[in-house]
């Protein structure tokens, strides 16, 4: 099989991540509830069993429920973030190392002052502003505005001393032209890095979501393990000894960090190991 | 003295081992300096870390051991196995590695290293004394004793290896190990180098082995020698004799390839390559590529024998023929011209077979052949007509910052013309330091000038780039230094190949494109079954060159730029590459810009030759015009400095300051080494002159 050279970190940490994938997005389109999010919709603060698997909440929601909907919401933040930043980070890292000159100066200029601008207080700013009303992609797109310099400034680097490299020459000695040279003399060297990057950018995604909407910055109208942890604690859910509402978006978030971290530190010995070093 | 009894070692490599060293018995003996010879992977430094009791995981002995053999205080003596070589260290014994750069702690100055190393193995006392005393040892050495007070980044590499040598020296152990001490640094320092070995080993009467790939410096400095070959000593014996006698067919292809000033017979390079040390012949490891290998051969492996006073080999000839003396071989030369008669197949690849023997006459003739009087260091102004012209040239760099940088000349009023009508080699060589690179770079457009012209068969370069890229990509094409490096190791070679013959028009279609490189392998030894489909770790570094040249071919370019293009690859495979350039020369008509600091390659292959100084172009000429009359104070040097095999250096002979650093701006920049250096030289910058007809120099003595 595939994962036959892969080690315990890889394999632990992939199928852990697959569980949740699978319960973000598979499970959760068989919800059976229009609205995770309503108040009401059960009694109140009931043990898990008779119908709730894992009970319901002192406002009255299921949540077993809630607690997927809130991954599934998670997930894709953390995905569409990590996805936006790193495939921009690392095509403008690459561009601006490649080219030099003063197309690298602008974009260095940008990026670094970008990484220099503390994001959590911008980010409490732009939520109390927008409280409550900002949809998950108009999220993702915030916090990619914050995270894709990450990945430009090591792709650059990168790209810097590959740049000097004599292959580099060769291939321009065999005519080709810069996108070519990119996509196929350096992307090859970035790329398992760019696969780290990714899941690393998935992890902060998520961190930076849940913290906001822990201090009550965060979307109110959909559900994220962030906003979940924020209710049960806005309604005393620890005093009150229900453990389940508090507990669950907790151990999620915990696992998931654990998951993707696995996978990420797999999967660099995984990668050292196939260049044979 | 240092006995070796049957030792191996290996290399764990988890799922296999690498026999590294196998089976090696020899003895060093009292004041003597061993040299080990081999081309790389054979495990000569690996033997020499089994020497120095540096074993470590994944390094194991498998068999065998190092016994150190001194006399004790009472005259007794006293016998220091492997695995407690380690507590002699510095005293008994000491390692000199390779690479200086490396190997010194680069936040501490040296005044603490030294202190450092003798404090562990010596009651230190005073300091000031005891740096006096190293002063005192430095001074002894003809090292300034003000490189104490320095940091390691502030001394260049020649100087930290002296320095090292010194440190290593210092307590007087019985025995001094040197891995490759000399590779990586210029002639000029690799001579002061080899003198200082041999001066400290004459003051000091201890044993020395020094490890080198380089024949010549083996044949400046080692008494007694051995050759390694795959992890086995193949021959032991007297410097002397085994440069007159060798006796294993390994060693006299060694020898016989080893290009010589003044000597213009056609050099082989010794075909194929060395074994894999994980899954060894079960025969004699050097079969595949002997001429004489026979079936025996094959089966079981040859013990060393005795074929003259301390002279053993290992060779199922020297056991079975009684060929007495020199009845097998002539010395030297006679043994390259036997090696050369006997086939034509000896190359890897079958193409080669057809050209050789037209194509490397035609060479020859070439080389031979009346000097061309167009090639010139001035403007000539053919128009249109050169098909390189370089026009007052020149490069600056800048080191440090905006206010307190300095600017460095890397090339300075460089001019050149070459001929367009018969293909030609011209070799640039020089210091590490000199320019010659950054004169490769400005041709290749990696590096801008800031001022000056280069023109092709009449056209800008710069301009040309601009307009048409394709065109100017068709024209010169590059070769570089290390082949592994020239092809990325993430895709197979022959990408590369398709895309130089696509992307620049050579061929209509994939399947007109398949064909075109076949034929451009052929030509240059190798067979496109043998290199499609390959990463760049497949092959060996020779053939990997020739992959390079090939593509570089591709384009029917008029100009290939070489910048040393043999210094990664074995001394083995070196002339094979070489004299490829011969063979292309004329069979594709292409000329070929040679960046070497190796003069007697240089003056092998090439047709003419300019030596770089600083930036300048000290002197231009034809080949042997300049290396067997050299003009010049500098191109002087560089000559007697090259380690020759047959003439030995003069230990005595004061050495030429190696440091001087400063960049004089107001006369000739090589008055502070110079030896006939006048007043004037000091004020005023010389003019190049036609000293002979055709060759040019930049010296007052000649105006």
């Amino acid at each position: 099989m595939f994962f036959r050279h892969w080690n315990i970190r890889l394999r632990v940490g992939a199928a852990v991540t697959l569980l949740f994938l699978v319960l973000g997005f598979a499970v959760s389109s068989f919800c059976p509830i229009p609205d995770v999010m309503a108040w009401g919709s059960f009694p109140k603060s009931r043990p898990p069993g008779g119908g709730h698997i894992l009970g319901t909440t002192a406002l009255g929601q299921d949540i077993f429920w809630l607690a997927v909907m809130s991954l599934r919401n998670s997930l894709l933040l953390g995905l569409l973030t990590a996805f936006l930043s790193t495939a921009l980070g690392v095509a403008v890292g690459l561009f601006s190392g490649l080219r030099g000159g003063a197309a690298d100066r602008v974009a260095t200029l940008f990026t670094d002052s970008l990484i220099a601008v503390p994001n959590l207080p911008i980010l409490i700013l732009l939520g109390s502003i927008l409280k409550g009303r900002i949809p998950i992609p108009a999220l993702a797109l915030v916090l990619t505005l914050f995270s894709w310099p990450w990945p430009a400034r090591a792709t650059r680097s990168m790209t810097l001393s590959i740049r000097e490299s004599d292959f580099i020459s060769t291939a321009r000695f065999s005519g080709e032209g810069t996108l070519k040279i990119i996509a196929k003399e350096i992307f090859p060297f970035v790329s398992d890095w760019s696969v780290a990057s990714f899941t690393n950018a998935i992890l902060s995604a998520i961190q930076t979501e849940s913290g906001l909407a822990i201090i009550g910055m965060s979307s109110n109208t959909m559900p994220t393990l962030g906003t979940m942890i924020y209710w049960a604690n806005d309604r005393s859910a620890i005093l009150s000894e229900q453990w389940f509402w508090i507990g669950a978006p907790v151990v999620l978030v915990t696992l998931l960090f654990i998951a993707l971290f696995m996978t990420l530190s797999g999967y660099q010995a995984y990668a050292t190991m196939r260049r044979g070093k | 003295m240092l006995h070796l009894r049957d030792v191996s070692a290996r290399y764990n490599l988890l799922d296999s081992y690498a026999n590294a060293v196998d089976n090696v018995a020899f003895t060093v003996g009292d004041n003597e300096i061993f040299g080990i010879a081999g081309e790389s992977g054979c495990g000569k430094s690996t033997l020499l870390k089994v020497m120095y009791d540096l074993v470590r995981y994944p390094l194991e002995i498998s068999a065998g051991k190092v016994e150190i053999e001194m006399l004790g205080a009472g005259g007794e003596k006293i016998l220091i196995p492997t695995g407690e070589i380690r507590n002699a260290w510095w005293k008994c014994i000491s390692y000199v590695p390779q690479g200086a750069m490396h190997v010194m702690n680069p936040v501490s100055k040296i005044k603490y290293q030294f202190f450092d190393t003798i404090g562990k193995h010596r009651k230190t006392g005073n300091r000031r004394l005891l740096a006096k005393e190293i002063a005192d040892y430095l001074r002894e050495l003809e090292l300034a004793p003000e490189v104490l007070d320095a940091y390691p980044h502030q001394l260049s590499g020649g100087m930290r290896q002296r320095v090292l040598i010194a440190l290593a020296t210092f307590l007087s152990p019985s025995i001094i190990l040197a891995d490759e001490p000399t590779t990586a640094l210029d002639v000029i320092v690799q001579r002061s180098i080899l003198t200082m070995f041999k001066r400290v080993q004459r003051k000091v009467k201890n044993s020395m082995v020094i490890v080198s790939h380089d024949m010549g410096v083996h044949y400046q400095i080692a008494n007694r020698m051995g050759i390694m070959y795959a992890g086995q000593m193949v021959e032991i014996g007297p410097t002397d004799e085994i440069f007159e006698r060798p006796r294993h067919p390994y060693t006299q292809m060694l020898i016989a390839a080893l290009p010589r000033i003044g000597d213009n017979s056609q050099k082989e390079g010794i075909p194929g390559k060395p074994p894999s040390l994980r899954e060894p012949p079960p025969g004699c490891r050097f079969a595949e590529r002997c001429l004489f290998a026979k079936p025996e051969c094959r089966r079981a492996q040859p013990e060393m024998s005795i074929v003259g006073e301390n002279h053993s080999a290992a060779c199922f000839r020297l056991n079975s023929e009684s060929a007495g003396g020199a009845g097998l071989w002539g010395a030297g030369a006679a043994g390259g011209k036997a090696a050369a008669a006997h086939g034509g197949g000896r190359e890897a690849g079958a193409g080669r077979e057809a050209g050789n023997g037209g194509v490397v006459r035609a060479g020859e003739t070439t080389t031979a052949g009346q000097p061309n009087g167009k090639a010139d260091v001035r403007g000539s102004g053919v128009p249109g007509g050169n098909a390189l012209e370089i026009r007052g040239l020149s490069k600056q760099f800048r080191i440090g910052g905006m206010i307190f940088g300095t600017k460095i000349m890397a090339a300075e009023d460089v001019n050149i013309s070459m001929p367009a009508d018969r293909p030609w080699i011209l070799s640039i060589v020089g210091e590490s330091g000199s320019g010659k690179t950054t004169l490769a770079k400005m041709i290749l457009k990696l590096v801008e000038p800031s001022g000056g012209d280069i023109l092709l068969r009449g056209e800008p370069i710069m301009e040309l780039g601009k307009d048409r890229p394709k065109e100017y990509y068709k024209r010169v094409q590059p070769i570089f230094q290390n082949p592994f490096s020239a092809f990325s190791p993430r895709k197979i070679v022959d990408t590369y190949l398709y895309e130089t013959a696509l992307n620049l028009d050579m061929a209509a279609s994939r399947a007109d494109a398949k064909r075109m490189i076949g034929e451009t392998l052929n030509a240059v030894g190798l067979d496109r079954d043998a290199v499609f489909g390959k990463y760049p770790n497949q092959f060996s570094g020779g053939e990997l060159q020739r992959v390079s040249i090939a593509r570089a071919l591709l384009t029917k370019p008029d100009i290939i730029v070489a910048d040393e293009p043999v210094a990664m690859i074995d001394a083995s495979l070196r002339m094979n590459v070489v004299n490829l350039f011969k063979q292309l020369k004329t069979a594709y008509g292409v000329n070929f810009i040679y960046i070497t600091h190796d003069l007697s390659t240089a003056y092998y292959v090439s047709d003419y030759i300019a030596t770089m100084y600083r930036g300048n172009i000290i002197e231009f000429g034809r080949a042997e015009a300049v290396l067997e009359n050299p003009l010049h104070p500098y191109t002087q040097l560089l000559l007697d400095s090259i380690p020759k095999v047959g003439l030995r250096w003069d230990d005595n002979m004061a050495l030429p300051d190696i440091e001087s650093r400063e960049y004089q701006l107001a006369g000739c920049k090589f008055a502070g080494r110079c030896a006939f250096a006048a007043e004037s030289c000091r004020n005023s910058r010389p003019a190049m002159r036609e000293a002979q007809e055709g060759h040019w120099v930049l010296c007052f003595k000649y105006s």
